[in-house]
């Protein structure tokens, strides 16, 4: 039975995250990571890099991407 | 519809930023491979080696998710529904002009005498409706007065 719970308690572990839908994100821990742009708005500002802090007081929508 | 008509959608209005973040780039698909073809309006970014923005919120290990973090920062929803993220960021929206009829950005005098004036003149706005009742009334400028007195 404990080694059930220790599966249970290992694999939610995986599946954590930072945020719970609701939580404020950490402006200086996760806002301010710089991100690169690297295709702008109709090709605009490729190469600059930004923070999802920069949209501080607007609404930001993220897709998250991952090709595997 | 997709994330790029989402940040079409949004195109005209600057509170709304729309960004793509891929991972593993290069793995088979390259920036401009998925940027490749698309009149878009949304950035998309790169965030390095690791996968910072990922890891921050995924939940459940979601790939090819929609998050959003509103105005004050709050992390208000994960998921995969686009229909989901225009109703939700619509309703953040409205709750943001609320009040605010003549839409310079600061609820006022100005605005309780544009709500008297669609008293006086029957009309509905919803913009006005501050209680979201379906009708403009007195109770909504007293939610108003209310708001000013407030600030």
């Amino acid at each position: 039975m404990s080694k059930y719970l220790l599966n249970i308690v290992f694999i939610s572990s995986l599946f954590s995250a930072y945020y719970a839908i609701g939580d404020t994100v950490n402006i200086a821990e996760h806002l301010n990571h710089p991100i690169e742009i690297c295709h702008g708005p109709d090709g605009n500002n490729t190469g600059h890099v930004i923070s999802l802090s920069d949209n501080a007081g607007g609404v930001t929508v993220i897709g998250l991407e991952i090709p595997w | 519809m997709n994330l790029e008509d989402i940040s079409a959608y949004y195109s005209n209005d600057d509170r709304i930023v729309v960004i793509e973040n891929l991972d593993d780039i290069g793995q088979p698909y390259s920036c401009e491979q998925w940027s490749d073809g698309l009149e878009n309006h949304q950035i998309f970014t790169d965030d390095g080696l690791d996968y910072p923005i990922y890891d921050m919120l995924s939940i459940e290990n979601y790939y090819a998710g929609r998050a959003i973090i509103d105005y004050n920062k709050v992390f208000r929803y994960l998921g995969i529904e686009n229909s989901e993220v225009i109703s939700l960021v619509d309703s953040m929206l409205l709750d943001w002009s609320l009040g605010d009829l003549n839409g310079d950005q600061i609820i006022n005098i100005l605005d309780i005498i544009e709500v008297i004036n669609i008293i006086l003149n029957p009309s509905y706005n919803n913009v006005a409706d501050m209680n979201q009742d379906g009708i403009v009334n007195i109770q909504d400028v007293i939610i108003l007065i209310g708001i000013i007195l407030e600030e």
